[in-house]
């Protein structure tokens, strides 16, 4: 299948004072044509900086990325200059941010927000856009759309901003859109609202989706494939069918195990011990090792590699690396 | 019959607003009982009231209309002077942010305050009490001396509810304690709350709006939608066999791990939730309900028992009958 998106050892770090955050550890992952691709995480694993990297929207001056390329249809995103990637932002690779409220200009209304996007990269005449918009707001189920096209963004509750922020996005008929814990701050109902619309709209457009969230119902729900990360690294990566049966990494499987289940009540819930780890130092070790149940010795002193375990499922963990296997086994002989 | 620790009663706060003489409804008429030492739940989407209900058993705000009994005492009756030697009974814990804890008291400060406060232990003490507290939630000794900033998430969490413990009470409200919380951290966090109830039989009355956490921790539900109970069960009635078209989507809407995509039976609910300036007249819910009929629109249901301890407010049930 053909990829519309290829990352290859991106890494993005932060020089805050006299520290260097590693926020983006050397990731490398593909999003095929028409696939919904989620990355899940804990805060600070890296999620939302693997997004920003794509977009090129990394804040300047502290946040570099140090190497890495980011192909988009072929294309390397870190090669173009400002001018380009202008042209790529918002009409070809577009993104939903995880605050609607903090999203939209306050003081413009929200028909004149969407507008934009069309005049500035269709170079549409302000009556065509105008007709476009209130088009998308309908497509959208804004109710209303005559009506919304000239509201103030204070003027919506918050799932109905999302709904605008994913009418933005979605206005330029872009290739891939990226969610960037776009239903977190909603409620239940609007977020079950929400998915069942993008899900419905990438039928219609046939677009990527690159899904950012920490929450695994919703992944279990639309995605097809899934990527945790955890301090700057990808774990694990595998299809979704795989996520209730055959979760291989031990953080996968405890992230699993400490959410309470809807179905089933028991009394004392798993959790793994610890905290997130600092990403100040970077990880020569397996970033998961302090926390991890079935830490073995080697744990101490070596970086797993990211190795394809079955087809499309790839574990960055000792425990399943041949090569530990051979020397583990025979340290234990 | 057993006599209810906490027993609320008709409660309605309803706030002014500027420059009209319009009301907003936040809490319209509620009526539950919760028991000692159990966990009584309160789910609901934002805006339907939730937190209010939990400040107005507080007094942090003033009711409109209503009672909140403490073993059948109108707490809301009390003095100030009385009510203040009550508090250490009652207790909150907050949804985690910076600014529920002050940012330029240290983490001692934080803990001995109630302590000195409500006379729970000799001064020559408090500095035990403190390292206890601290064990108690799993905080090392040394961070007495950090300021909140220096504490993570789920840190901060746990200070939080060491200074609720502080007090020994008896009920404590958690309002919304582990939503913005990892979920690593979330059920860490959970645990030490049944721990606690356990250790030291508390009662609890969880807010919060993510419907496993609720079901794993509660042993009655309430469901609320603008402002009013729609449904009281024991934890197993709710998530089993719920019977309000609200909590049936509340319930379907929310996404499990078990179930795979949405599915045709899955009932998402359209539109907005109505202001509570002007709640629709009739059930309050006809607007997004998927079986309203005639008569929802014009009469209010009442909350009707259907089994024991099981209450819904909806006509399908009299239709049903």
């Amino acid at each position: 299948m053909e990829k519309i998106l290829d990352i290859k050892d991106l890494k993005t770090y932060f020089y805050i004072d006299d520290k260097v955050v590693h926020a983006v550890d050397g990731v490398s992952f593909s999003i095929n044509m028409g696939e919904i691709v989620s990355i899940i995480g804990e805060s600070g694993s890296g999620k939302s900086v693997t997004a920003y990297s794509i977009m090129g929207i990394i804040p300047k001056p502290y946040g570099k990325i140090k190497s890495g390329r980011i192909l988009f249809k072929g294309e390397d995103l870190l090669q173009k200059s400002e001018k380009e990637l202008t042209k790529i932002r918002g009409n070809k690779i577009s993104i939903v941010y995880q605050e609607p409220m903090n999203s939209l200009n306050p003081r413009l209304k929200i028909g004149y927000q969407l507008m934009e996007c069309l005049m500035i990269h269709k170079k549409m005449k302000r009556k065509e856009a105008r007709k476009n918009a209130i088009e998308m707001l309908k497509i959208v189920n804004i109710p209303d759309p005559e009506k919304r096209y000239n509201s103030y963004p204070y003027e919506l509750s918050g799932g109905m901003i999302q709904k605008v922020m994913i009418a933005m996005a979605l206005i330029c008929k872009p290739d891939l859109l990226i969610l960037d814990e776009a239903t977190t701050a909603l409620d239940v109902t609007t977020q079950a609202e929400i998915l069942s619309l993008v899900e419905e709209l990438k039928q219609k457009y046939n677009m990527s989706i690159l899904l950012i969230t920490h929450d695994l119902g919703i992944v279990n729900q639309i995605a097809d494939r899934v990527i945790v990360m955890y301090g700057g690294k990808v774990l694990e990566s595998l299809p979704i069918n795989e996520i209730t049966k055959e979760v291989l990494h031990p953080y996968t499987i405890g992230l699993m195990k400490c959410i309470p289940k809807i179905e089933e009540k028991k009394d004392v819930l798993y959790s793994i011990k610890g905290y997130i780890p600092d990403l100040n130092s970077r990880f020569e070790l397996c970033p998961f090792h302090e926390r991890c149940e079935k830490k073995v010795e080697i744990c101490d002193n070596y970086m797993p590699k990211l190795v394809e375990i079955k087809k499309d499922h790839l574990v960055r963990c000792l425990l399943y690396s041949e090569e530990v296997e051979k020397n583990y086994g025979n340290a234990s002989n | 019959m057993e006599m209810p620790l906490i027993s609320v009663k008709n409660l309605k706060k309803y706030f002014n607003m500027f420059q009209s003489k319009e009301m907003i409804r936040a809490v319209d008429g509620i009526s539950f009982d919760i028991y000692e030492g159990e966990t009584f739940g309160l789910v609901g989407e934002s805006g339907c009231g939730k937190s209010t209900t939990g400040k107005l058993i507080l007094r942090l705000l003033n009711p409109t209309d209503g009672e909140v009994l403490l073993n059948g005492d109108n707490i809301l009756k009390y003095n100030r002077k009385k009510f203040r030697k009550l508090r250490k009974d009652l207790q909150i814990v907050f949804q985690n942010s910076s600014s529920v804890l002050d940012p330029k008291m240290f983490a001692y400060d934080i803990l001995v305050e109630p302590l000195i406060l409500h006379k729970i232990v000799p001064r020559y003490e408090l500095n035990e009490e403190v390292d206890r507290l601290l064990d108690m939630v799993g905080l090392p000794k040394s961070s007495k001396r950090k300021l909140p900033n220096e504490f993570s998430g789920g840190q901060k969490q746990r200070l939080i509810i060491a200074r609720a413990l502080a007090t020994r009470p008896k009920f404590i409200i958690c309002d919304e304690p582990v939503s913005s919380l990892d979920v690593s951290i979330q059920s860490q966090i959970l645990n030490l709350l049944v721990k606690f109830q356990n250790e030291y039989s508390l009662t609890y009355l969880f807010i919060a709006h993510s419907l496993n956490v609720v079901r794993h921790i509660s042993n009655r539900v309430g469901v609320m939608y603008l402002g009013k109970i729609v449904e009281i069960g024991s934890n197993k009635e709710i998530f089993k066999s719920p019977t309000h078209p609200y909590t049936k989507a509340l319930i379907s809407a929310f996404p499990n791990l078990e179930e795979k995509k949405f599915n045709e039976e899955k009932l998402i609910l359209k539109g907005e939730v109505p202001s509570p300036i002007n709640i629709p007249t009739g059930c309050s819910f006809h607007t997004r309900c998927p079986y309203s009929y005639g008569k929802c629109k014009k009469e209010e249901p009442e909350l009707m028992e259907i089994t024991k301890g099981h209450y819904v407010s909806c006509f399908l049930i009299e239709k049903n009958l």
